[in-house]
């Protein structure tokens, strides 16, 4: 699978602030890339870049072939963008809009035609197609931002939270799109909804300050990065269950408890080494403490696990110091 | 040159959903129409309001076609120029405020595409709206006043007025696409267009030279009575168009410049 968009310690500086910091990147053809990171950490900033928006300070990046950087005209006739919160002539029509981007990429009239009828229906715009953008909803305006996104039959669609304004009918609908056009394109995206890019996204990369702190397919990075987790619920007196709660606290095996539904415990870990010893030590404190366990099991890792041990945010919200990229 | 044809077509669509092709002619004619009705019923208006000032006598020399069409051409400077400035000034800055531009900006066309559509689009609409009020405003003068005027110096003159309305648009379009808000793009525009008219009327042997010279009343009288030739107005408006070309070029370099 060869590389469609490479980018090569891509920087961007405003002033004394790098917004993004010597970044590498390589994203391979036919996937769904799922680009994460907190707020402020660049990943606009670097869509931007790859869709030839912003020029960078140094570096350079290619996308399918194309070098952004340099010749963005030529890279353009390739992607779809969808901005983060996309906003159309509202005194055009749904299909009209289309249309006309169509007729930007050179598309002769008939086939634009086509191609918009066709991109309304499946992003279930098709009945909205004969009214004004400025009459569509939030919702509406991103999903006419995905089809006018899509409308060049691109190589690489660049979608900046796309599901961000969408109800949760819509954000399934999306993702199923996102994940069917993985045949046709690639699709890079960022998105704070975790569970969603867990969903369709094949790869990530984890973006803080401008660098990239972890990259590589899901599934590898959650084996590595999630903490083992417990999923633990018991039944008892509720003075019992926070005496169970404390001790647990005191175990040094133990990273964090979350408390769930009543009688329902989240247990992350600090390692999996310890597994075993937290296997031995619950069913004993809470046999002492006079409950009764109801299930014990293995949580499964996500990606929201992954994110927040590799931007290593504490519950205040602060961020410790920078660390060094990690790729699996 | 697909692009570049797509953008014109929708600027020129936009202009006419948003009724700004129709403020821009009728603002024209209604201004240029003043001209010949104005000029008609002036004795009329000062002989009404003389009527209270006994023992002053008033001469008011005889109306002609020329005063009107004199009149039709000084009002074509300032109050479209006006509306030129307030409904371009947000062709640029109002796209960057909404964010509509970067649905454009990440297709295959260029930002000078993007700025030549929107100026050729209001270019074309100024430049048919002129045409409409001199043929108006022609009209009117040959309706209302017994005399006539001469055709070959009044398309000079009206040619001259679109090269002056072909400066002011590239003016507006360069501030629009310099600043963040239409509002700042307008009033900086507005500024401009004072500062620089002034500025060419007060340094000696400038205004011949500059496109304004069209609304000097002593040298366009002295071209409608054949006193002076036509081809004096040549340089004002080839400068004009000069002028034009010289702030869009200065508004696609800005603009291919600017971080969207």
């Amino acid at each position: 699978m060869s590389d469609i968009i490479v980018c090569q310690g891509l920087t961007k500086q405003y002033g004394i602030r790098k917004v993004v910091d010597n970044l590498d990147l390589k994203v391979p053809e036919n996937i769904v890339f799922g680009f994460l990171g907190p707020n402020g950490a660049g990943k606009s900033t670097t869509m931007k870049l790859l869709t030839g928006q912003i020029k960078p300070t140094a570096g350079h990046a290619q996308v399918a072939g194309a070098d952004v950087t340099r010749n963005s005209l030529q890279a353009r006739q390739h992607i779809g963008y969808l901005s983060e919160m996309p906003n159309f002539y509202s005194w055009m029509k749904g299909q009209e809009l289309l249309e006309f981007a169509g007729e930007l990429f050179g598309l002769n009239p008939p086939t634009r035609r086509a191609r918009a009828k066709e991109l309304l229906q499946l992003v279930g715009l098709a009945d909205a197609g004969g009214r004004k953008v400025g009459a569509y909803s939030g919702g509406m305006r991103q999903r006419l931002g995905i089809a006018q996104a899509l409308v060049n039959r691109p190589k690489v669609v660049f979608l900046d939270e796309p599901v961000s304004a969408l109800d949760p009918l819509g954000r399934r609908d999306v993702l199923t799109l996102l994940d069917n056009i993985r045949h046709e394109a690639t699709v890079f995206m960022s998105s704070h909804v975790l569970a969603d890019v867990d969903r369709v996204c094949e790869q990530v990369s984890i973006l803080d300050r401008g660098r990239v702190i972890a990259a590589g397919p899901t599934v590898e990075l959650k084996e590595r990065f999630a903490l083992p987790a417990i999923n633990l619920e018991v039944e008892g007196d509720p003075a019992a269950l926070e005496r169970l709660s404390a001790a647990l606290r005191a175990e040094s095996w133990l990273k964090r408890v979350t408390p769930g539904e009543p009688g329902r415990l989240h247990l992350e870990l600090t390692s999996a080494a310890q597994a075993q010893e937290a296997g031995q030590r619950v069913p004993r404190l809470v046999s002492e403490l006079g409950l009764s366990m109801r299930s014990f099991q293995s949580a499964v890792p996500n990606l929201e696990d992954v994110f927040l041990q590799v931007v290593n945010r504490d519950e205040r919200g602060n961020a410790e110091p920078t660390r060094p990229e990690v790729r699996v | 040159m697909n692009g570049t044809v797509a953008l014109l077509k929708k600027e020129l669509l936009e202009q006419w959903r948003t009724s700004k092709i129709l403020i821009i002619v009728l603002g024209f004619i209604l201004s240029g129409l003043q001209g010949p009705v104005v000029t008609k019923l002036l004795p009329e208006i000062i002989k009404s309001s003389s009527g209270s000032m006994q023992g002053i006598q008033i001469t008011i020399p005889e109306q002609t076609a020329l005063d009107a069409i004199l009149s039709y051409i000084s009002q074509m400077a300032a109050f479209p120029s006006l509306i030129v400035i307030l409904v371009v000034m947000g062709t640029l800055a109002g796209e960057r405020e909404r964010g509509t531009q970067v649905f454009v900006l990440t297709k295959p066309v260029s930002r000078t595409q993007f700025i030549l559509a929107k100026y050729f689009s209001y270019l074309g609409i100024v430049v048919v709206a002129i045409i409409l009020t001199a043929v108006a405003s022609g009209y009117y003068t040959l309706l209302l006043f017994s005399n006539s005027f001469s055709l070959g110096p009044f398309l000079v003159l009206n040619l001259g007025v679109i090269a002056y309305s072909s400066y002011i648009l590239a003016l507006v379009v360069l501030c629009s696409s310099l600043l963040k808000t239409p509002v700042a793009a307008g009033g900086v525009a507005f500024v401009g267009f004072l500062v620089i008219d002034n500025l060419v009327k007060l340094i000696p042997g400038w205004t011949g030279i500059f496109p304004q010279a069209v609304f000097s009343a002593l040298d366009a009288r002295r071209i409608m009575t054949g006193e002076t030739s036509p081809g004096n107005m040549v340089l004002p408006i080839i400068i004009g168009f000069v002028m034009a070309a010289v702030l869009i070029g200065l508004a696609c370099f800005s603009y291919e410049k600017r971080e969207m």
